[in-house]
């Protein structure tokens, strides 16, 4: 039966050449829209590239430091990463970052680089493509040595095509021997990226209060996910640890939280977050709002046909279609339709992606305007295969239904419909 | 096989109520050929469509294939239809997005059987009105007699008991309305299928079994 109405449904979209074309224009540019945000949500989640591995780590980035009605928000400090984080016991690898920014004045004029200062752990944890060299040692960062790894993009700017490694660079008036060099590291892995990594031991800052927030973040590394709770558990222990130390402020990291809620907390206070479920309900909340509005449109279009397609819908009746099957078959086809329109959004949405990126993941690349890593999985597709679904729900169930109501008995009458 | 008792059908609107059928009572019997004539306007189509079970009387017991219909839901009534009745209409109406072994299929769609089956049942019902060399292709290629044709072979595909012809003949030539009256003949004869043709024509009427006459929504003979 199935077969028989895909075949109708391809002569109908075929005779029907500027409905289809209409209905497709509708449908496609929706979806679009739709795939555009998931992909470029996916893209930031799970960036793939360097960041292939993100499913097992857990992320600690904030530091929410409050006293009755004050409230300190910030990354942690290094007193609370030196003290507590690199002496946890529950993670198989504890990565530490420190975050900078170097501008450099040169002939080319003023230039931008992301700094980040990390222990040699944290570079293990990421799959950077080496092009030159090596990475820091553990004993090199133990004994703060003058050791860089650079990115490509650095490389270039100050050695053209030479080879780097064993060359000196001078970086926020220090002078630094470059001993490694890696592939350009796409801005939407935000924790993997940097245009320029060295030992965090470097730069001796003083130890801040317990009671202050800092610029450090740290990537904990489980063995499986298993792990996760065991690692939250030690980190809750922490924070109770560092609120006794803290002049009567309560310590809190919020977390640490799996790639995916790092990503759904966004900027705003952790202990706020209302967790996974809900905050993925309302981005299909908000979603769904998208949808509804193409969706009316579409039931407008849908309702036009419902008189050219009466005689049919009366005669599939009267030789014994019920009305639910009727409904399910006109459903059927105007999934199909929504889900042609579905691939041509999807394909849309990854051209608009490659030609305007820069635009979509602008507020990442800063300070430099670096390559985006996106790709298609499998949960784009599912994601473009459900929403062309609710999108053709939503516009389908109305028309359907008006259709399957049609007496068949005006066409015994003589086919006045 | 079909019984009608006290049957009437009122069509009301804001305004107006029109009686379309007084109090019918009818019996067929089975393998019986009956031809309901009478002016335009006087109820035979809405008796057409009361017993083929797409429009309910406003009152009255029916019954078909000695089932009592009054009070079945929807659902069952379609499957009713689907197994015991075929329908042949003036203006043929196939199915012009499907070609003619797609259309002819049409009723054995609804039923529970395999792809493979409902293609061997059309090809044979097809041969059976001689249009198998016409299987793919669409009503718009066929003439007229070779549309009511299919839409023959679409009624009977299913063996329904009972067939509903609205002016079969209606719409063509007196050539092809004699072939399309034969099959309806032969059909009648070799499978004793209960026939129940509308028509205008004295002549096609005269060959079936009995005629019922209508006149302003009442039965006159």
């Amino acid at each position: 039966m199935w077969l028989t109405t895909i075949k109708q449904f391809l002569t109908l979209i075929m005779k029907n050449r500027f409905f289809t074309f209409v209905n497709l224009f509708g449908i496609s540019f929706t979806i679009m829209l739709v795939m555009i945000l998931q992909i470029s949500f996916e893209s930031r989640v799970w960036p793939g590239g360097p960041e292939k591995t993100v499913d097992k780590m857990l992320f600690l980035n904030r530091s929410v430091i409050s006293k009755e009605k004050s409230m300190r928000l910030g990354g942690i400090s290094n007193s609370v990463i030196k003290e507590y984080i690199l002496n946890m016991k529950t993670p198989q690898k504890i990565g530490v970052i420190s975050y900078s920014q170097w501008t450099y004045i040169g002939n080319n004029g003023v230039t931008d680089f992301v700094v980040k200062g990390t222990n040699a752990e944290f570079l293990s944890m990421f799959n950077y493509k080496m092009l030159e060299g090596r990475m820091y040692t553990k004993k090199e960062v133990s004994q703060s040595k003058d050791v860089i790894v650079i990115n490509r993009k650095v490389k270039e700017q100050f050695f053209g095509n030479d080879s780097a490694v064993g060359k000196t660079i001078e970086v926020q008036d220090k002078l630094f021997t470059v001993v490694g060099v890696v592939d350009n590291v796409p801005v939407n892995c935000e924790t993997a990226y940097s245009d320029i990594w060295y030992p965090y031991t470097l730069f001796n800052e003083p130890l801040k209060l317990f009671n202050q927030t800092g610029r450090w973040g740290a990537v904990l590394l489980a063995a499986n996910k298993t792990d996760f709770a065991n690692i939250k558990e030690e980190a809750a222990m922490i924070e109770k640890k560092v609120s006794t130390q803290t002049d009567g402020w309560a310590f809190n990291f919020g977390g640490p939280f799996d790639v995916l809620d790092n990503y759904l907390i966004g900027n705003v206070d952790p202990r706020m977050y209302v967790g996974k479920n809900i905050s993925l309900l309302m981005l299909a909340g908000k979603m769904l709002f998208i949808l509804l509005i193409p969706a009316l449109s579409l039931i407008a279009i849908n309702l036009t046909r419902v008189q050219e397609r009466a005689e049919e819908i009366a005669v599939r009746k009267t030789f014994g279609a019920s009305s639910s099957s009727l409904i399910r078959q006109i459903l059927f086809e105007n999934f199909m339709l929504t889900l042609i329109g579905g691939l041509i959004g999807l394909l849309l949405a990854w051209i608009s992606i490659r030609l305007f990126g820069d635009f979509l993941f602008a507020e990442l690349s800063s300070p430099a305007n670096g390559i985006v890593n996106v790709t298609l999985s499998l949960l784009t597709f599912l994601v473009c295969i459900v929403v062309s679904f609710i999108l053709s729900v939503l516009s389908g169930i109305i028309p359907a239904r008006r259709m399957a109501k049609l007496k068949p008995a005006l066409i015994m009458k003589g086919g006045e419909l | 096989m079909i019984e009608l008792k006290n049957i009437q059908k009122v069509y009301r609107t804001k305004n107006i109520e029109t009686l379309a059928l007084d109090n019918i009572n009818l019996k067929i019997k089975k393998g019986e050929f009956v031809s309901i004539m009478g002016p335009s306007g006087c109820g035979k189509s809405t008796l057409l469509n009361i017993i083929g079970l797409i429009d309910n009387p406003s009152e009255g017991d029916l019954s078909v294939c000695y089932t009592h219909i009054n009070g079945q839901k929807e659902k069952q009534l379609a499957n009713f239809r689907n197994f015991n009745l075929g329908f042949i209409f003036q203006r043929f109406h196939l199915i012009q997005s499907l070609n003619v072994i797609d259309n002819v299929e049409l009723s054995l769609m609804y039923r529970k059987m395999s792809a493979s089956e409902r293609r061997k049942r059309a090809i044979e019902t097809l041969e059976k009105v001689g249009l198998s060399h016409r299987a793919k292709h669409f009503p718009a290629e066929l003439s007229g007699g070779q549309c009511q044709r299919v839409a023959i072979a679409r009624a009977i595909v299913g063996n329904p008991s009972i067939i509903l012809a609205d002016e079969p003949t209606g719409n063509l030539d007196s050539k092809m309305g004699d072939e399309i009256m034969q099959i309806l003949h032969n059909l009648n004869k070799e499978n004793n299928t209960t026939i129940v043709m509308v028509t205008h024509d004295e002549k096609l009427a005269k060959q079936t079994d009995r005629i019922v006459r209508f006149f302003d929504g009442r039965q006159v003979n």
